[in-house]
């Protein structure tokens, strides 16, 4: 993958738009546990929200590239949580609605969650299991005539709180196979739905809600895509949201070891600048080569993205083992701040507590490495 | 045209790897032979002389370390050692006359080279610690001390020192090729080291007594030395680190095969959750490596700049790192049977252990990286 002038154009147009909405609002926007609306409204007028969707959709068609640069920019700003809440709509429920919605849900859903005047939620995971969703999705939406009848609970759901419109996997088949499990389109806000915010320790401005179903009624036209394919359907767009969660984290530690060293070259040890000693040098070289190592994998998972089939045993490895690295070298960088590291929303205080969670939604490490240490990964040395 | 003999180069090389290598291999490990007639069997077929060639010829190079790398460190590193410094050193830099005299066989794999730098006093930071010196008169030089550690010693043919010609820093160190055939009568002493790994490459200090050299041997301009080796070492370390990954992906090849096949508690090892998890997690710090090599290979032949060494010693930091972590974690999943010589594994795990010194420790290459990046 290589970038070009257009990549670079998108960047500054990605930066002032950061730098005049976003920037201003982070520390805010932490403190109310939740983006705003409007955050929303401006990203779909300046078409942000579509990105890798086609023109005719709506979109701007462009590929998954242009997605790292957002989502590298958003880490340099510490905006890991605003960052979440926006990927979770660009990265799953309007590419679900683009590529497998019907007409009726295209316009009903995809057109506004692109122009960024309703908010999207994709609801997958359940009180009882996440990832290991043949064995742990109980939602279950049931035929009535020319209804389907909700019932159910999902929890963890990014957005839920201030969601519009959900994508919920549910079961429309009493069995575990694969081919057991839909997509809904939904609206939420009708009798029978309800959501309850959950506070967490990071990530503070994305809201994550615990939804219940209590015979909601959703029409029949609202499946989407074919009906008990959702699972295959899900796990092909979740493929992609890991490898742009993994490499967030990367981002994310890059900027850390960045503000590390900016923060070492001004304190001072037996008269001596910290940044100036051996062991803090070499350790910083270790994660410096460490990030830079890790843009590889990340560019050749992005090229199979564009070529059209994304490289899953790669984009798993991205996800557990690039998550982790993140994770280690922001705990040391936090360390290396001292005491300051404890001043509470520090930039390193909000890093630290914002990357805890990225081994762990979309997948936690141990899922991640369960799934693919089967046949995706041992399949690479065949 | 030139895809037919980029073709049969590799093909060659083939023939050479499953002919030559792989039904000795075992014995000379076990025997401590270091195969330098390899370097002929490579220069009559014309191999070294096409790796010297763009634009295939580093293709090949790679190609070769590729090949002989996941079969043993050592031969890859007696192989690669002659093909690197030595040759880059004789082409680039060297008089017409040495050229005649030393390159031409050379290409056709008749002489094995060798190059020291390292001392038994210090390596990497050869700018402050050269004590080897060479002094230079109208028509002759004169070449004392000692030098630690060098590969293709003994056994080359010659080799290129690097010796402290001034009291500055860059400007003060010159390169001489020292014939070695007229070893101990002229004031030169050779000793193999013996190494816990690397077998099947030699080893060796060496001793230079006062010796006297025409000034022709010279290679290049005087003081120049360090210049002329800063990019043929970024070149060794990026060839030499790819042996070592080609190497790597064999062992996790030959261990996913190994826990496959090996019966325990009514199942196999493969079966047993904590065996896959491992494995994944050491297939990922591989793949995470390698892709970096890689991509920077392709960026050094593109620019040979000063960022793509920077990312050469990143490369080498981190790929050594990986393939340690990889060949240990692997042979902990052969239970005993990775500590016994039969099991390739035990051999591998001895030979990686050299590959955190050689061509710059990896504290070295944090050192370069610090310098540049903090």
């Amino acid at each position: 993958m290589t970038y070009s002038v257009t990549h670079t154009i998108f960047r500054e147009e990605i930066k002032s738009i950061i730098d005049k909405y976003i920037k201003p609002n982070v520390d805010r926007w932490e403190l109310n546990q939740s983006v705003p609306r409007e955050l929303f409204q401006i990203l779909g007028k300046e078409n942000l929200l579509g990105l890798t969707i086609s023109r005719e959709n709506g979109g701007r068609g462009l590929d998954i590239s242009y997605t790292l640069i957002l989502v590298e920019e958003l880490m340099k700003i510490n905006a890991v949580g605003i960052a979440s809440s926006i990927l979770i709509q660009l990265n799953t429920v309007v590419p679900l609605l683009a590529r497998f919605g019907n007409d009726h849900i295209k316009e009903q859903f995809l057109t506004p969650i692109i122009k960024g005047e309703a908010i999207g939620a994709l609801a997958v995971t359940e009180p009882s299991g996440g990832s290991d969703l043949l064995k742990s999705v109980k939602c279950q939406a049931e035929r009535h005539a020319d209804k389907w009848i909700l019932n159910g609970e999902k929890m963890f759901i990014t957005n839920a709180p201030i969601a519009d419109k959900l994508v919920v996997l549910v079961k429309t088949k009493n069995s575990q196979s694969p081919l057991s499990m839909s997509l809904l389109a939904v609206d939420t806000r009708k009798k029978g739905y309800s959501v309850n915010q959950l506070f967490k320790i990071g990530q503070k401005s994305s809201p994550i809600g615990h939804i219940h179903f209590d015979n909601y009624e959703v029409p029949i036209e609202n499946v989407i895509g074919k009906l008990n394919n959702g699972y295959m359907m899900v796990i092909d767009v979740l493929y992609e949201e890991r490898f742009i969660i993994g490499y967030g984290a990367i981002c994310l530690a890059k900027e850390a070891i960045k503000q590390t060293i900016n923060f070492l070259s001004k304190r001072f040890y037996k008269g001596k600048e910290i940044i100036n000693y051996q062991s803090i040098r070499y350790e910083l070289a270790e994660y410096l080569s460490k990030i830079e190592a890790c843009k590889s994998i990340v560019n050749a998972v992005a090229d199979s993205i564009i070529k059209g089939k994304i490289d899953r045993a790669r984009a798993t490895i991205i996800k557990f083992h690039l998550c982790e690295i993140a994770q280690q070298i922001i705990q040391r960088c936090h360390q290396l701040h001292g005491s300051y590291g404890l001043y509470e929303n520090s930039w390193i205080d909000k890093a630290l507590r914002d990357v805890r969670i990225m081994s762990v939604y979309a997948g936690s490490s141990e899922t991640m490495k369960d799934f693919a240490s089967v046949n995706l990964i041992p399949s690479l040395y065949r | 045209m030139s895809t037919r003999t980029l073709e049969s180069i590799k093909v060659q090389i083939d023939e050479i790897v499953e002919k030559d290598i792989v039904p000795h291999l075992e014995f000379w490990e076990q025997e401590r032979i270091v195969p330098f007639h390899l370097i002929n069997n490579l220069g009559s077929k014309g191999i070294i002389e096409n790796i010297c060639r763009e634009p295939d010829g580093f293709d090949n190079k790679l190609y070769l370390a590729k090949k002989i790398g996941k079969l043993s460190l050592g031969i890859s590193s007696t192989i690669l050692n002659t093909l690197n410094i030595p040759l880059y050193l004789l082409r680039n830099y060297a008089n017409e006359e040495l050229k005649q005299k030393y390159l031409s066989p050379y290409l056709q794999g008749k002489l094995i080279g060798a190059v020291a730098i390292t001392e038994p006093h210090g390596g990497s930071n050869f700018i402050n610690n050269c004590e080897t010196r060479i002094k230079i008169y109208e028509n002759h030089v004169e070449l004392s001390g000692k030098k630690h550690f060098i590969l293709n010693i003994p056994g080359a043919d010659f080799v290129i020192v690097l010796a402290k010609s001034g009291n500055g820093n860059i400007l003060s160190h010159t390169l001489v090729l020292v014939p070695l055939d007229l070893i101990d009568s002229n004031g030169i002493f050779i000793e193999r080291i013996q190494t816990s790994g690397l077998h099947t490459a030699a080893l060796g200090i060496i001793h230079f007594n006062n010796v006297l050299l025409p000034k022709e041997y010279v290679i290049g301009r005087l003081h120049k030395g360090l210049i002329y080796l800063e990019n043929a070492l970024t070149e060794e370390r990026l060839v030499g680190t790819y042996a070592l990954m080609s190497m790597t992906e064999e062992v996790i090849r030959e261990t996913y095969s190994y826990v496959n096949n090996r019966p325990m508690f009514e199942s196999k090892l493969a079966d047993l959750q904590s065996v896959r998890h491992k494995l994944a997690e050491l297939s990922a710090e591989y793949e995470i490596a390698n892709l970096f090599l890689e991509d920077v290979i392709k960026q050094w032949r593109a620019q040979k700049s000063r960022d793509s060494s920077t990312k050469a010693a990143m490369a080498k930091l981190v790929c050594t790192q990986a393939a340690l972590k990889v060949i240990n974690g692997c042979l902990q999943l052969y239970g005993g049977r990775g500590f016994l010589h039969e099991y390739k594994i035990s051999r591998i795990y001895r030979d990686a252990l050299g590959s955190t010194s050689f061509a710059g420790t990896l504290e070295m290459m944090k050192e370069i990286i610090s310098n540049r990046k903090i």
